[in-house]
């Protein structure tokens, strides 16, 4: 801070800490009035109550419209630093999962074969019981209990890991779309182990390989908003958008230039593109210069091994669009490179390669790194599931704390398979599901707005944040939330088990975590963007609010806003993250060209039975938890004109050696299997590749779910769906 | 007396539908099934269509709800007055006075009128999540985008018993509120000084199908530079 | 000034037997008896009106849901209809006002039928719109809360008129034929026509008022005529939708209207003639001219759709053409290119061939004709529909079985109505045929004074029928 701190700087805060100091509480409720025209109220009205949005990792707060003690709607919480009252549309679907005619009604046991789908309600204690004996029953075997469930950070998803830990299981998740992905190449390039914070509000140019910066890039709202920000902004020049992605997706519509290339291809654009900064010595001087680190001998390499020529004959781009991309990225102001969170580990170090020649760290529209080290990393449950249906493990109990856990990940055509093997599996879905319908005991969970919170939110700007919340309302049907059903089990069992647990409801856990939190003296409830930049200000100037309110106090007012967030960086102001002396280190392009050439060269030998390439996508409307949020069938391929249909892109050219058109029906054949779905032709897609919707048919789940038939997991060949090659038939 | 318009700033919007599930909840539109949806019953009051943009590759997804026309095609059509535009530019629907004949929405060229061909229907444990402020449409009868006017009355309310004059924040339909893209701005036309007056006479601005007379009040901003 | 006798009170009563010459009996016989298969027919159309009814009931109770309709195709089967039956009312009329103007003296046995069809089929026109209501029972808002710019209002304005004049037009020289049926009648008939014949007795001031009202309502009723059908037209021409959108909308589909017409009533002259073996009155001129006005009516169609579809092909303008392409080449094309077949081929291949232009040949022209003016309207509302400008998801229409069901009820309730009416009343001008046969054979021992064959101008107060003109005393 002090590097930059400019005389006007000095007026600015001097003159904050006065108008604070003089003006006081008055001041401070006469501005905030005035700013309420601009950034809404700073207290929620009466009628809505504070929530936390679970549909995703990005955990948006939300507010619940409340008319005589019943949930009416759920909106954005204004006070919530990501959304600002803004809200995507599954987080507003939210509601539709509190209200769903086929939620589980209470804990079951099965009593049919397994997947048969037949139950007996149990009350809680039974339910206890039969967990608790299975459990004490495992201790001393070889087959270690498995507990699986999707990625959450916060003191309930560690009361999950403490029981189960405590039971000698293993613990694993479904890693979040969220920028903790990155975190591994990340750390490689600058040697700091936090998670990568991209501000994509204030860049100009934006370069992204593969990041649905328009859609659901690392945390939605947060993405959309900053998207619209860095379109257009009062007093700045239109932002720039070059999409590289291998499907026409929302964003490459949104971009300005669309390059349809695979992700092998994407690795060779991207050091190509930084070999062509490095050989024009177009470079950021001044940052790389500061960080010494390894830049020249990178340079050298990607220049020696990325000839333009190479790169133009792998990718399909020719010369002159590659010259002009390099020459554009690295001579606008604030360029920003951005990539997928779950690009491969190559594509990411090239990105963040390519962002350190054009110097986008530690500058608005850079990358900057999280104020605070993340949690340790969690174990990806991609191992275990594949260790089970592979028959290398058999866990005594599978435990599985989300439905949808499991239908993101690509690994498993269907879950039935894999699981045959497990002797007892307990689900805590609220919901019949895929998963759950194998399970043999259910003990259902609440819905969100029946639930505690206490969740970090994903890693975005401006900064770190926890959403807390309360229920707000009571469980409308006989649910009880994980952590406490585990505190019952724990308490059975005794043993390290209890020790581990000594909770009994969520809300310990959550109150637990907001006493640890206060004692931080950092931060503070959710407020208004101008009292976030109010106490900023404050602080700047040496006036610390924070800490200063009883336990209680800050307790009450977390909740009543909806969380806690500490916002270290503000629009165009950033705390340095980056440290000179750890340098940057580049990783090394390797032989990425080759690795590539012979992925093309595979990928087109690899006969003329299944001529294209299968690619799997989601948008936005099909993520996530959507059986039993029916509001999101309707949005799919609505905007593309085919409603509720699965559809299937292919290139201009295939649709023509096909003979077929927009809206015609074909039957999409793997080696595994086949589904029809509706054609969309895009033009500009390679024509080797065929990219399907990925909408979850759920024959076992709600009622609007069982309305899709067929989905494409029944295509995707044991093993990576990457590897998947399909024909087209028509119909 | 406003003249209330919406301003929909493409080059922002990223076609994430967050708005049509707003409308959706706010106004209780009920939900469809997939066989709905191919009958083409599907209750949408704001959906997004494909539109053909010159100079755009793909085409854009463009929010599209009752564009409130000055010059509105159905209501001079209804045969009676049904559907008129009221002195705050809004075109209303009275539903009790519909009979349900759907000349409106043959005459609307936006396509955007509704006909409720059946009873609307939520599954019984979803009746709760009906927003009381707005009234559920019967079988055979017309309905449309109201720009929320619920919520007008509302503030009109609030305002008066806090004595004051209504606010433009005071005031903001369903979609506009929850736009995550922050696309949508929502106010007087009439008034020199709302955001949206002067995004509307912004070089970026058209209106769609202009250029057939229907004068609405919903003003796009075109993509790109 | 009253140089025309009295007629004696005598005479007054007059019974088929003094008619003038006419052999009135093939007519009046089938009013007065009920043949096994006349039942026959009426129970199988009440079954199919029955069905019909359950239909709409059915309809009724579930909304307009139970049809094949959505958006953007907010109309089918019933506007179609609608527009159909509102044409097929051209058929009476106008044809027989013109006629009657005309002095086509051969119009005289085919008026009534023609007329009959009019008042008939404006009751299944106007059906059909309540039909396709989504709130049948708040139809009365047209009336209590009105909106003048609507064209639906202009429709419901026009239509009544219509319909009024036409039932006046068809009830007034139903009055001697009804006196007719009176003096032979006893029973609930006899009372029934006693109370319609409004005291008839053929006196020479009954029949001055009465050609002189028909003549004013022959002439009212033309421009009425013409008003409803370009009133229905407007109902699509003055929307901005692609296709709709046409000023020649207007007398397309008037033409269109008396196409259809001038079909119906020959192929409601085939069956009455077959069914009531009227061979004597309804002659193969009869055919032969209506036949001529077929084919005259398919050349000045085929010019109106020539025009109205070369103007949006050569335009180019791309909502009109995606319309266009739909009809001639897209989804629409066995449709639209059926009605072309049937609406101007197959006629104008019998028709402009006298040795085809028999009574079958019409009869087969004629129902072609109908069929392919039935497809035209489906054309019409349809297509438009389908191809709306903005870019909506749409779907193929197919009607579901109400509407079907609903259509054939009103063809059978049509028909059914059509048969009732021939047993209440004559289906052939009884006194105008007498009017006519003086020329011919001079017996008209009552009225033998009223100059039969006197041209020049009659004094006011006396008329002159027959031959001479109608009208002279104007």
């Amino acid at each position: 801070m002090s590097a930059s701190f400019s005389r006007r700087d000095f007026f600015t805060y001097s003159g904050s800490v006065l108008a604070g100091i003089t003006l006081g509480e008055w001041g401070r409720r006469h501005l905030a009035r005035a700013d309420a025209l601009a950034s809404g109220p700073s207290r929620l009205p009466a009628e809505w109550a504070p929530s936390v949005c679970r549909d995703c990792a990005a955990a948006c707060g939300i507010r619940v419209r409340m008319v005589d003690g019943a949930p009416v709607k759920v909106e954005g919480n204004p006070l919530c630093p990501i959304g600002r009252g803004r809200l995507c549309a599954s987080g507003q679907a939210g509601i539709e999962a509190y209200y769903d005619p086929d939620r589980l009604i209470g804990p079951a046991k099965r009593t049919g074969a397994r997947g048969e789908n037949r139950w007996t309600a149990i009350t809680w204690d039974e339910a206890t019981a039969i967990l608790a004996s299975r459990l004490s029953g495992t201790r001393a075997t070889e087959r270690r209990p498995l507990a699986i469930g999707m990625e959450e950070r916060g003191p309930l998803a560690d009361g999950w890991t403490k029981f189960w830990t405590a039971c000698d299981a293993r613990v694993a998740w479904t890693p979040a779309q969220t920028s903790a992905r990155l975190r591994a190449g990340f750390l490689a390039l600058t040697g700091i182990d936090r998670e990568p914070l991209f501000d994509l509000e204030h860049a100009t140019y934006v370069l992204s390989f593969g990041a649905p910066i328009a859609e659901t890039w690392l945390s939605p709202v947060w993405a959309q908003r900053s998207f619209g920000r860095f379109r257009r902004q009062a007093g700045r020049s239109r932002g720039r958008l070059v999409q590289v992605d291998a499907r026409r997706s929302a964003t490459a519509r949104k971009a300005d230039e669309w390059l349809a290339l695979t992700p092998e291809q994407q690795v060779v654009l991207a050091y190509g593109l930084a070999a062509i900064i490095a050989r024009e010595s177009r470079g950021n001087r001044q940052f790389l210069d500061r960080f010494a680190g390894n830049h020249a001998e990178f340079e050298r390499d990607v220049v020696r091994t990325y000839l333009p020529d190479e790169v133009s004959a792998l990718t399909g781009i020719p010369v002159v669009t590659i010259l002009r991309l390099a020459r554009e990225l690295s001579a606008t102001t604030q360029p920003l490179v951005a990539v997928a969170a779950d690009a491969s580990r190559e594509l990411t170090d090239a990105v963040f390669a390519l962002n350190a020649l054009v110097g986008a760290y530690d500058r608005p529209g850079g990358i900057y790194a999280a104020a605070t080290a993340p949690p340790d990393g969690i174990e990806d449950a991609a191992g275990p599931i594949e260790a089970i249906a592979a028959g290398r493990i058999r866990p005594a109990v599978l435990a599985l704390r989300d439905g949808s856990a499991l239908r993101r990940s690509s690994l498993v055509e269907r879950p039935d398979a894999a699981f045959a093997s497990a002797d007892f599996i307990v689900s805590f879905s609220p919901y019949l599901d895929e998963t759950s319908t194998l399970a043999d005991l259910l003990l259902p969970a609440h819905t969100p707005i029946e639930s505690w919170h206490a969740v970090r939110a994903a890693a975005v700007p401006p900064g770190e944040a926890i959403a807390c919340a309360a229920p707000v309302v009571k469980p409308r049907l006989d649910t009880r939330d994980p952590a406490e059903t585990l505190a019952h089990v724990a308490r059975a069992l005794g043993g390290p088990a209890a020790a581990a647990c000594p909770w009994t409801t969520a809300e310990d856990l959550v109150i637990g975590e907001l006493e640890r939190v206060g004692q931080m003296r950092r931060g503070g409830a959710y407020t208004s963007a101008y009292e976030t930049e109010w106490l900023l200000q404050l602080e700047k100037g040496g006036w610390w609010t924070s800490g200063s309110q009883t336990p209680q106090a800050f307790r009450q007012a977390v909740l009543g806003a909806g969380g806690w967030v500490d916002p270290f960086f503000q629009d165009g102001e950033i705390r340095s993250t980056l440290d000179a002396r750890h340098g940057l280190t580049f990783s090394s392009p390797g032989a990425a060209p080759a690795i590539a050439a012979a992925a093309l060269h595979a990928s087109s030998s690899a006969g003329a039975q299944f001529p294209y390439r299968l690619l799997i996508f989601e948008t936005s409307a099909s993520r996530a938890a959507d059986p039993n949020l029916p509001v999101l069938y309707e949005l799919l391929g609505q905007p593309e004109g085919i409603p509720w249909q699965p559809w299937v892109e292919i290139a201009g050219e295939t649709a023509r050696s096909l003979g077929i058109d927009t809206g015609a029906k074909v039957k999409v054949v793997s080696p595994g299997g086949a589904m029809s779905a509706i054609v969309m032709v895009v033009h500009g897609m390679q024509p080797d590749v065929v990219a399907l919707a990925h909408v979850p048919a759920l024959p076992e789940g709600g009622r609007w779910a069982r309305e899709i038939r067929s989905d494409s997991r029944q295509l995707m060949a044991a093993g990576s769906a990457a590897a998947t090659r399909v024909r087209l038939e028509r119909v | 007396m406003p003249r209330w318009g919406l301003v929909i700033d493409l080059d922002r919007c990223t076609g994430c539908q967050a708005c049509v599930v707003a409308c959706k909840h706010e106004n209780n539109v009920p939900l469809s099934t997939s066989a709905v949806a191919a009958a083409g019953r599907l209750m949408t009051w704001m959906q997004l269509v494909p539109v053909e943009m010159p100079g755009r590759a793909a085409p854009t997804a463009l929010p599209l709800m009752c564009q409130h026309c000055d010059r509105p095609p159905c209501a001079d059509v209804c045969p009676t007055g049904a559907t008129y535009l009221n002195p705050e530019g809004i075109v209303a629907q009275i539903y009790p006075r519909c009979i349900g004949c759907r000349y409106c929405t043959n005459a609307c060229p936006y396509g955007v009128k509704l006909f409720n061909w059946t009873a609307p229907e939520w599954p019984e444990s979803m009746a709760g999540m009906q927003n009381p402020d707005v009234s559920l449409r019967p079988t055979g009868v017309v309905e449309k985008c109201t720009f929320c006017h619920h919520r007008l009355m509302q503030a009109r309310e609030q305002v008066a018993a806090e004595g004051r004059e209504l606010a433009a924040e005071d005031y903001v339909p369903a979609c506009v509120q929850t736009c995550p893209a922050e696309a949508m701005s929502f106010g007087d036309l009439d008034d020199p000084h709302s955001e949206v007056a002067s995004l509307a006479s912004s070089p970026r601005a058209f209106r769609w199908m202009e250029e057939l007379g229907t004068k609405p009040k919903v003003v796009y901003l075109r993509e790109g530079e | 000034m009253r140089t025309v006798a009295l007629v004696e009170p005598a005479a007054r009563h007059r019974t088929s037997s003094d008619t003038g010459g006419v052999n009135i009996e093939p007519i009046i016989a089938p009013v007065l008896t009920v043949g096994a298969s006349f039942r026959r027919w009426a129970f199988g159309l009440s079954l199919v009106v029955g069905w019909a009814i359950f239909a709409w009931t059915w309809q009724l109770s579930h909304g307009l849901g139970v049809t094949g309709l959505g958006r953007p195709i907010y109309w089918g089967l019933y506007i179609t209809n609608f527009v159909f039956f509102i044409g097929v009312s051209h058929a009476g009329t106008l044809i027989s006002a013109i006629l009657r103007i005309v002095q086509a003296e051969w119009r005289r046995p085919i008026t009534r039928m023609a007329e009959v069809i009019t008042v008939l089929v404006l009751f299944f026109g106007v059906g059909n719109v309540l039909l396709d209501l989504g709130r049948p029972d708040r139809a009365l808002n047209v009336i209590l809360h009105p909106q003048f710019r609507s064209p639906l209002l202009w429709d419901v304005s026009s239509i009544s008129v219509y319909l009024t004049a036409s039932t006046f037009y068809l009830f007034l020289p139903l009055i001697p034929d009804i006196a007719i049926l009176r003096d032979r009648t006893t029973g609930w008939r006899h009372t029934l026509y006693a109370r319609l014949a409004l005291g008839w007795r053929g006196t020479p001031q009954q029949k001055h008022r009465l050609e002189r009202a028909i003549g004013v309502m022959a002439i009212v009723v033309i421009p009425i005529a013409v008003s409803v059908h370009t009133v229905v037209s407007w109902v699509f021409g003055m929307t901005i939708q692609p296709m709709w959108h046409s000023s020649i909308f207007g007398p397309y589909f008037v033409v269109g209207a008396i196409f259809s017409g001038i079909a119906a009533i020959i192929t409601a002259m085939v069956i009455v003639r077959k069914v009531y073996s009227l061979e004597e009155y309804l002659t193969p001129v009869h055919f032969g001219n209506l036949g001529k006005l077929l084919l005259v009516m398919a050349c000045l169609w085929l010019y109106f759709t020539f025009a109205e579809h070369l103007t949006a092909w050569y335009a180019q303008e791309p909502n009109e053409i995606a319309v266009f392409n739909a009809k001639l080449f897209g989804k629409f094309a066995p449709l639209f290119w059926t009605m072309f077949v049937t609406c101007f081929v197959v006629p104008f291949a019998i028709l402009c061939n006298p040795r085809t232009r028999t009574i079958k040949g019409t009869l087969i022209a004629s129902i072609s004709v109908n069929i392919g003016m039935w497809l035209e309207r489906f054309t019409i509302v349809v297509p438009s529909l389908s191809n709306p400008r903005a870019p909506l998801h749409t779907f193929l229409y197919i009607p579901s079985w109400v509407e079907w069901s609903l259509m054939a009820g009103c063809f059978a309730a049509f028909a059914l109505l059509y048969m009732g009416f021939t047993k209440l009343f004559p289906i052939i001008s009884i006194w105008e045929l007498q009017e006519e046969s003086p020329v011919s054979s001079f017996q008209f021992p009552v009225s033998s004074s009223q100059v039969p064959v006197h041209k020049g101008p009659v004094p006011s107060g006396a008329y002159s029928l027959g031959t001479g003109p109608l009208y002279g005393d104007r």
